[in-house]
């Protein structure tokens, strides 16, 4: 059972082995599968919303998530544990896609110059971060929102407090 | 002088010279055949079948050296893995008869402790001097047995990762990572519980692979891998593979 090898033969072995760890080991890939995806929450929008899917209803449709629009904004918005929201940035897109967020008390919503709401998408904050992940005091998010025809402001409602984005008009 | 015309001569009694390379004097494990090499002398050198080691004697005039199967590894670490044997009587015995005068068997302090042989004991008709300072010098020897395993499991896991990267790197290099952690963790686990694992060295690593995997299925470690228990059967076989590394090697000749 103990008879040694030589350094020639114990050297062939490790390379052996090498290959075999070398196959054994494959990480599991970072993203999840579809079924691992969070739950959508419905997204009403107003019919003056563009979307891909025209519709002529008076009454509000439903963006589906994942679904490709012909343009809107990409906001990025900064998250306190303790403290109102900000609204970082505002870009136009000329194509975006509405992102599924998991449902929640905060709210982002598309307002026009009478306070009446074009569209509203409900998400939930998270203030962990890292890998493995530990709390944090704030956390960035990035929405993508619809055009709107009379969009007038970007609203971001939370419990600590609320922030507007006035659009500037063209 | 020959084996072939002294018929006295022990059937293993080899010549010099022994040839050194550029890395002899690195190499953890270098193995030599053991026996006797040297002119038959009365001072008899007992050390391991380590080819720096025998070289180093070789150098001085008038030693006999008998190399012990000590796996290829220096007289210190052989002896703090328990690999050396004491030699055995017949064979000693017979030098003496060969020789025909007092033979004095010179051992280091390692060996000395290891087969109780006191310096001025009569063994086998010879006498024993335990000299420390005849043995090639060495950073390693006043270090407990423990401390001298912990540095040969480590160096040797550092070996072996030299050569495990070329063909991890062609597989995956991603996997390098992970087999230095859990190869480095092994080789310590099983410097320290070397005196307590089952005798052999194929069982002494399947225990610390085992123990080892335990801990990192413990830690929920393996969740990252797509074949954990094939990765598990992977640090397993890497701890045995450790563990019977560190009981030497045979020599090629």
């Amino acid at each position: 059972m103990n008879q040694r090898f030589t350094l020639p033969v114990q050297w062939s072995l490790t390379l052996l082995l090498g290959l075999f760890l070398g196959y054994v080991y494959q990480p599991v890939p970072a993203s999840g599968t579809p079924t691992d995806l969070p739950e959508s929450p419905t997204v009403e929008v107003s019919p003056n919303v563009h979307s891909s899917t025209p519709t002529s209803s008076p009454t509000p449709n439903v963006l589906m998530p994942y679904e490709t629009l012909p343009g809107g904004w990409l906001v990025r918005a900064q998250f306190y544990r303790a403290a109102p929201p900000e609204i970082e940035k505002v870009t136009i897109l000329n194509k975006i896609r509405i992102a599924a967020l998991s449902a929640g008390e905060n709210k982002i919503a598309i307002l026009n110059k009478d306070g009446q709401i074009l569209f509203a998408q409900s998400f939930a904050i998270d203030f962990l971060g890292g890998d493995p992940p530990k709390p944090v005091n704030y956390q960035t998010i990035i929405f993508m929102l619809p055009f709107a025809e009379g969009a007038s402001e970007i609203m971001i409602t939370t419990v600590n407090g609320k922030a507007i984005y006035v659009i500037p008009k063209k | 002088m020959s084996s072939q015309k002294n018929n006295f001569l022990p059937p293993d009694w080899k010549t010099y010279p022994i040839d050194a390379d550029l890395l002899s004097s690195m190499r953890l494990i270098h193995p030599v055949s053991k026996g006797i090499y040297g002119m038959l002398g009365t001072q008899l050198v007992l050390t391991s079948n380590h080819q720096d080691s025998v070289r180093h004697f070789s150098e001085m005039d008038g030693i006999t050296i008998f190399a012990l199967d000590g796996g290829g590894f220096s007289v210190d670490i052989a002896a703090a893995l328990g690999l050396l044997s004491e030699p055995k009587e017949s064979d000693l015995r017979k030098y003496i008869e060969t020789v025909g005068r007092e033979v004095t068997f010179y051992i280091p302090l390692c060996l000395s402790s290891a087969w109780c042989w006191k310096d001025g004991d009569r063994k086998f008709g010879g006498n024993v001097c335990v000299k420390d300072d005849m043995f090639p010098d060495s950073k390693i020897r006043k270090l407990p047995p423990i401390f001298i395993r912990l540095y040969a499991a480590v160096r040797l896991a550092f070996a072996q990762l030299f050569l495990l990267f070329f063909p991890i790197a062609i597989m995956n290099i991603q996997a390098f990572i992970p087999t230095a952690v859990f190869l480095l963790a092994a080789a310590v686990i099983i410097a320290f519980l070397w005196n307590l694992l089952p005798v052999g060295g194929w069982l002494k690593g399947a225990g610390v692979g085992l123990i080892t995997g335990m801990f990192i299925f413990a830690l929920g470690y393996l969740r990252i891998f797509s074949f954990p228990l094939l990765f598990l059967v992977g640090v397993v076989l890497l701890a045995i593979w450790l563990g019977r590394q560190l009981i030497g090697a045979r020599s090629f000749l």
